[in-house]
């Protein structure tokens, strides 16, 4: 009950931010297709009903920004404690990359590579090759990702990442390093981040300001600084050896007066 | 709530878990409830392994009970006398603390095994903090383990994880922060002093809160809504749901009848 009525707020809430944000919206958006797929979608999210309206609204005209798909899996909103949070998946990232490149792409795609799989980047009569001979069907354990990119004019960009490098990022940087998306997507959220990376040495072109900030912020990824871990030693300094309460066991007393 | 109050007596007697839940016991639900219902019973007891005799070694020697812990212990002694090698380990995990100003600092200006009682969503909790400051505002646990670096593989997460993702240690620190909250008022900053079984015991003072001033907040938040499902169902089995076997535990393999075949690719 809970939650049929907070999606009838965040059904109005919606609406109404899709017609004031009409103007930052991209061209070809089906605003009443988007808004249906959008309620598809949070009628099977759990925990929604502990989100605020408006809020969930907000994070859903995100989608609409980027023009990205919530019911096609482009995008994700994520229930995170009382709010909602915006993501966007490795389908939608690619999606963005062939629509906005400075630069026409003709194809962009990111891929595992698996124990056993044959992964080479070499540089050929001065020109990057990349070859990938996957093992068919390989359930090995993963050993990187790469991405890589086609212009129509023939140049090609690539990056590539070890897991190790994949895993670093996912502990250093992600806002949601155990969350759903990483434990039940995990190759899906390896490849989305090297095609990311990737995707810093494409030049694109967003149609507005909150398209770009939107993608910015999308990433899972926190550019700043990671929070420095709280210490209780300087507390402990300032009061050295005070004992509280209890009297100091002797095997303690002994190690104090070292 | 009850009228029962747990002490240093009682902490862990049957009548206390039966009445109150604990980290412990949440864990010993969530890996499996017909074991976890069958302890509470007094049907079925867990065997205490030496591991864990390491830790309750160590745990006594920061209480200062440590001379009580070997006349109550006489299995970690050899015949001939001295000490069985295993619990000559947790001395020189003795001496590595000792030899650490900041740690002793911290094990000498807080209170010790300190108990309190809350509620979380519904359900009584019993907590028995090992080291305590409020008026610092932190608390901390000791924790004895084979490695503080390495990685275990959990099937849970799909990937290797730490030590504290491994036992589930957030989910007791965050129990022990909401409590501790209860009590006070505030919310204590949960610190692990992590000593290690190895040859040259390593260890560490872990933290879980960052310097932005909502870390300790959020952490609370998250950690108590992913317990939440947990603890509601540990209410529900405590009124007399069934419990779920979970036929791989040692309680699950010693109550076995077999029912049906299991196909060869399901194993």
């Amino acid at each position: 009950m809970a939650n049929d009525l907070i999606l009838k707020d965040v059904h109005k809430n919606l609406n109404t931010l899709l017609e004031s944000k009409a103007e930052a919206l991209p061209k070809d958006l089906n605003k009443t297709r988007f808004l249906q797929n959008c309620m598809t979608v949070l009628q099977d999210t759990k925990g929604i009903e502990k989100c605020n309206s408006i809020s969930v609204a907000r994070t859903m005209l995100k989608g609409a920004f980027l023009g990205l798909d919530f019911l096609n899996k482009e995008c994700y909103a994520i229930p995170y404690g009382n709010s909602l949070q915006f993501q966007t998946d490795y389908k939608g990232e690619v999606k963005l990359a062939k629509k906005y490149s400075i630069n026409p792409i003709r194809d962009i795609y990111a891929k595992l590579v698996r124990e056993g799989d044959v992964f080479a980047d070499k540089i050929e009569n001065g020109l990057q090759v990349i070859n990938f001979e996957p093992i068919p069907f390989n359930d090995g354990a993963i050993k990187g990702a790469f991405a890589v990119c086609y212009y129509e004019d023939g140049s090609m960009i690539y990056e590539t990442m070890s897991l190790k490098e994949l895993e670093h990022i996912r502990n250093t940087y992600s806002k949601q390093k155990n969350g759903q998306a990483w434990i039940n997507s995990t190759g899906e959220m390896y490849k989305k981040t090297v095609l990311r990376r990737l995707c810093k040495n494409i030049s694109l072109d967003f149609d507005s300001i909150e398209q770009r900030q939107v993608f910015e912020d999308s990433s899972d990824f926190e550019v700043k600084e990671k929070a420095k871990a709280k210490s209780i030693l300087d507390n402990a300094d300032e009061v050295e050896y005070q004992i509280v309460e209890e009297e100091l066991p002797d095997s303690l007393q002994e190690a104090s007066n070292d | 709530m009850t009228d029962f109050i747990p002490t240093k007596d009682n902490y862990f007697s049957q009548e206390a878990s039966r009445i109150y839940c604990g980290a412990s016991q949440l864990k010993q639900f969530v890996q499996c409830e017909a074991q976890a219902m069958a302890q509470l019973m007094g049907e079925y007891q867990a065997e205490q392994t030496e591991s864990m005799l390491q830790g309750s070694y160590v745990h006594a020697w920061a209480e200062g009970t440590l001379d009580k812990f070997i006349e109550e212990h006489p299995e970690i002694m050899l015949k001939k006398g001295g000490l069985k090698e295993s619990f000559k380990t947790c001395e020189t995990i003795i001496d590595t603390v000792k030899n650490d100003n900041a740690l002793m600092s911290i094990i000498n200006q807080c209170q010790k095994e300190r108990i309190y009682i809350g509620e979380i969503f519904g359900v009584p909790f019993k907590i028995k903090v090992d080291l305590l400051n409020v008026d610092k505002g932190y608390f901390a646990d000791l924790k004895v383990m084979k490695s503080i670096t390495e990685q275990s593989w959990s099937d849970e997460y799909k990937r290797k994880v730490n030590f504290i993702i491994a036992w589930k240690h957030d989910w007791q620190m965050a129990i022990y922060m909401e409590i501790l909250r209860q009590n006070f008022g505030k919310l204590l900053i949960p610190n692990i002093i992590a000593l290690s079984k190895e040859k040259v015991p390593d260890k560490a003072l872990i933290t879980f809160a960052t310097e932005d001033e909502k870390s300790l907040e959020t952490f609370r938040e998250i950690t108590l809504n992913e317990m939440e499902p947990h603890i509601l169902r540990v209410k529900e089995l405590k009124e007399g749901a069934e419990p779920v076997r979970c036929e791989k535990c040692d309680y699950c393999k010693s109550t076995k009848q077999i029912k049906e075949p299991v196909f060869w690719l399901d194993l």
